[in-house]
């Protein structure tokens, strides 16, 4: 290397880190500056001329993304590149931090020395590249090139840090680029993955007639051997229309066909040739050479961005491949119940999230479904967030019921974790013949339920603190009724958060979406997901679980219940469904009336509980023909009605009912309503009531 | 949204509560120097003792209540029993009970076919409700 060296600042707090980074870059044979503080780098930039920065990412004081902010905020020292050292392979958020800060790179400790050297010498070169074409540069333009310079890279790079992923990203450029060099036509055109050579990927303004359709072969043509040796170029006239990307039909090389130019850029990145960037003019004055080394500036920045997104893109695939292998792989199938799930990755950074879902049947009638989010990204919340949900699995499998099992979890998360390792869950049992749904919560939001006509309500429950705060109490359960033809939605925060805004906006957002959703649960899913979720995506996991108890197949519904007063709402509530799928189209009401006399003898077995504890009734609602039996039975002695109040239940079932029968023995009552459905001319039963 | 929670209180606002179940809802409020009991929901034997506690423990102050039955989704002859056990209480205390249930309101059959309302007025209305309260001396 025959040219001056370049200074390479070290910037980390421990010493010992500053010498291995040393003993691994002295054989580039640049010059070496030391800082053990962000003070001490900002210092240093002031006196010595620097090529790249090596900036640890954790340091006491200023960190390293202060630092580098206070570094991009300088004039002098904007351009200098910045390569962070991050401590922690999984933590990579501060990875995006670190490249939205305007840093070209990264580099994760314990680092390979091959590969930080060989990034390093990238950036020497680059800046060597560079010097030299700014000096030029500065030899001939005045200072209003120099601030053109600037602040079309500025433009450049802004628009390389708004997009995350390529196709945004490569359009915006070549807008961006067009804009900036009053070109009439723009072209990018990237390697192709798929074939050799490069590719059309976005283009603006004018048509330029490329050839191939699109495709430059490398070595081929002007173009082609342009970018296979990665050389920028000005081209006027024919040449322009030599490399066959003039249209000689173009209305302005029609007239003449010297008034064309074009300028070729390739975009490199660490040696590796990236793409090509096109700018076309009718005019062949249009550009000049201070255009061209404007744009080969221009096209590192782009290139980088470019290089980044497409690396950026490879690692959120391989996250989220790993996330969903931590997700159930089929949900359980139930004949009266309809689930989907829905997992949604963060919006920024590729990471795994905490967030998680499952669903498990526990018996003929019972399915549980539980959802949870833990604090924290990376492997070790997705490791921590497979040991909850292995947990719960196996205290719902035993039996606990959803508080116990929550309480059980939260001790061995403090067993586990200790106290401070946070996590939100819910946990809720469908039972799908008693028609209910038992729920739990550790500081998770309560699952929205919607109702057959379409309103939407959130479910709570009392005493609900995250897991990992205090083991010693348990939170609190509810019990709902869920009926045919209603639908639960549990979800995470990522679905009601945005910043700056207060979760109950979120909340009714989410109403609203889920009251507006259609029926079926994949549909709903999308819809809410689609309406929820802002366009750039939540800044936070987002997991879905949507679950529709369907309408009973058709046939008679049978209950045995315990003879308790909350027996009343449930056995009223079943009916309810039932009658919605066995008799459908009924006016308002004939059906409130058959709820009231359903409940009227449920109330009378529960009044009069009889004997023993633990007494259970049956009560039983069948279809005979146009006729609904509807059949409660106890095990108790029928007592007469007592009292001033006493005969009215049994009134109201005499008068809502076409025919009531109280079979009393001394092993138990079996009432008996039958009622005729309004097939036969409706004003019949008007006249009966 | 939580159950058996209380909200307001002597200041004057609403009073806010529901059985743990969320079956019912019971909102307490002065209006106009009436107390009017805004029931919503379901009532049957399982929340008609709670909300019964809820009704006669009130202060009163006022020449009556008004119950109104506007937001009631299903009643039976349990909540037609403690309407009656509430008016005769009220009696005794020379107030009276008003009960408002709009003539196209779910409850509305059922304190028909029981004939609530030969002993208890049931008005359409709010307004008048409590004119009539007023009224009385």
């Amino acid at each position: 290397m025959t040219d001056r060296p370049v200074g390479i600042l070290l910037v980390d707090d421990h010493r010992e880190n500053l010498a291995a980074l040393h003993a691994v870059l002295e054989p580039l044979g640049e010059r070496l500056i030391s800082a053990e503080s962000g003070d001490q780098a900002l210092r240093a930039l002031l006196r010595e001329d620097i090529a790249v920065i090596l900036l640890d990412v954790r340091m006491a004081g200023l960190d390293g993304l202060q630092t580098a902010r206070i570094i991009r905020s300088r004039p002098r020292t904007r351009h200098i590149p910045i390569i962070f050292l991050t401590a922690q392979a999984s933590d990579v958020e501060e990875i995006a931090l670190a490249y939205a800060s305007g840093a070209v790179d990264y580099v994760i400790k314990p680092f390979e020395p091959e590969i930080l050297r060989a990034k390093v010498s990238v950036f020497v070169e680059l800046s060597r590249e560079r010097g030299e074409r700014v000096r030029q540069s500065h030899a001939r333009a005045e200072a209003e090139a120099v601030a053109r310079t600037v602040r079309t890279l500025q433009i450049l790079s802004d628009a390389a840090l708004s997009h995350l992923e390529l196709d945004g990203l490569v359009a915006e450029l070549v807008e961006r680029a067009g804009t900036l060099f009053q070109a009439d036509s723009a072209a990018l055109l990237l390697r192709d993955e798929n074939a050799p050579g490069l590719r059309l990927r976005a283009s603006t303004g004018a048509e330029l007639a490329l050839p191939d359709g699109g495709r430059v072969t490398l070595g081929e043509g002007t173009l082609g051997r342009l970018a296979a040796d990665r050389q920028a170029a000005l081209l006027r006239g024919a040449e322009a229309l030599g490399a066959g990307v003039l249209d000689p039909g173009d209305e302005a090389a029609a007239d003449d066909e010297a008034t064309a130019g074009l300028l070729a850029v390739p975009l490199v990145t660490a040696g590796e040739l990236l793409g090509l960037l096109l700018l076309g003019a009718g005019d062949e004055h249009r550009f000049d050479a201070g255009d061209l080394e404007l744009l080969t500036l221009a096209a590192d920045r782009m290139a980088i961005a470019i290089d980044h997104v497409q690396r950026f893109a490879d690692g959120r695939q391989l996250v989220e491949t790993l996330q969903r292998s931590l997700l159930p792989n089929r949900l359980p199938r139930h004949p009266q119940l309809e689930l989907a799930a829905r997992y949604q990755p963060g919006g920024l950074a590729p990471q795994i999230g905490g967030d998680w879902y499952d669903a498990l049947e526990l018996d003929r009638n019972r399915t549980a479904l539980m959802i949870g989010d833990v604090v924290g990204h990376g492997v070790r919340a997705a490791t921590t967030m497979s040991e909850l949900r292995n947990g719960l699995r196996a205290f719902a499998v035993e039996g606990h019921s959803p508080a116990e099992a929550l309480h059980q979890l939260d001790r061995v998360v403090h067993a586990t974790f200790g106290s401070g390792m946070i996590a939100t869950v819910l946990f809720l049992i469908i039972d799908a013949a008693r028609g209910t749904v038992t729920l739990a919560r550790a500081g998770h939001p309560p699952p929205a339920l919607r109702g057959a006509d379409g309103s939407v309500r959130f479910l709570d429950t009392r005493n609900t603190l995250p897991l990992g705060v205090d083991d010693r109490t348990a939170p609190g359960e509810a019990e709902y009724p869920f009926v045919p033809g209603e639908t639960l939605l549990l979800f995470t925060d990522g679905l009601i958060e945005r910043r700056r805004e207060s979760i109950s906006v979120g909340l009714d957002r989410l109403s609203e979406a889920f009251a507006g959703a259609p029926e079926g649960v994949e549909d709903i899913c999308d819809h809410v997901l689609a309406e929820t979720v802002s366009e750039q995506g939540s800044h936070d996991d987002v997991a879905l679980l949507a679950v529709r108890l369907l309408p009973q197949p058709t046939g008679p519904l049978e209950l045995e219940l315990p003879a308790v007063a909350g027996s009343v709402p449930l056995a009223r509530h079943r009916l309810r469904g039932w009658l919605a799928g066995n008799a459908p189209g009924l006016d308002f009401d004939t059906r409130a009336g058959l709820e009231v006399a359903w409940s009227e003898a449920v109330t009378n077995v529960v009044r009069h509980a009889y004997g023993p504890r633990d007494a259970s009734f049956r009560a039983t609602a069948r279809r005979e023909g146009d006729d609904v039996r509807l059949v409660v039975a106890d095990d108790g002695s029928w007592r007469p009605p007592r009292g001033q109040h006493g005969g009215r239940g049994l009134g109201l079932m005499r008068q809502l009912c076409d025919d009531v029968d109280v079979d009393r023995r001394p092993d138990g009552t079996t009432v008996t309503m039958r009622y005729r459905l309004d097939i036969a001319p409706p004003e019949a039963n008007r006249a009966r009531a | 949204m939580t159950g058996d929670s209380q909200t307001g209180g002597a200041s004057g606002g609403p009073q806010t509560w529901s059985d743990p179940d969320e079956l019912a809802r019971l909102s307490l409020r002065d209006q106009e120097g009436v107390t009017v009991a805004q029931l919503s929901g379901e009532v049957d034997i399982s929340n008609a003792g709670a909300i019964a506690g809820r009704l006669t423990e009130l202060p009163n102050l006022a020449h009556g209540l008004i119950v109104d039955l506007g937001g009631v989704e299903y009643l039976d002859s349990t909540a037609i029993a403690l309407l009656h056990e509430l008016a005769a209480r009220l009696r005794r205390r020379s107030q009276r009970l008003i009960v408002v249930c709009p003539p196209d309101c779910a409850p509305r059959r059922v304190l028909e076919l029981t004939a609530l309302d030969t002993t208890i007025p049931v008005l359409d209305e709010l307004a008048p409700a409590i004119a009539t309260l007023r009224a009385t001396d």
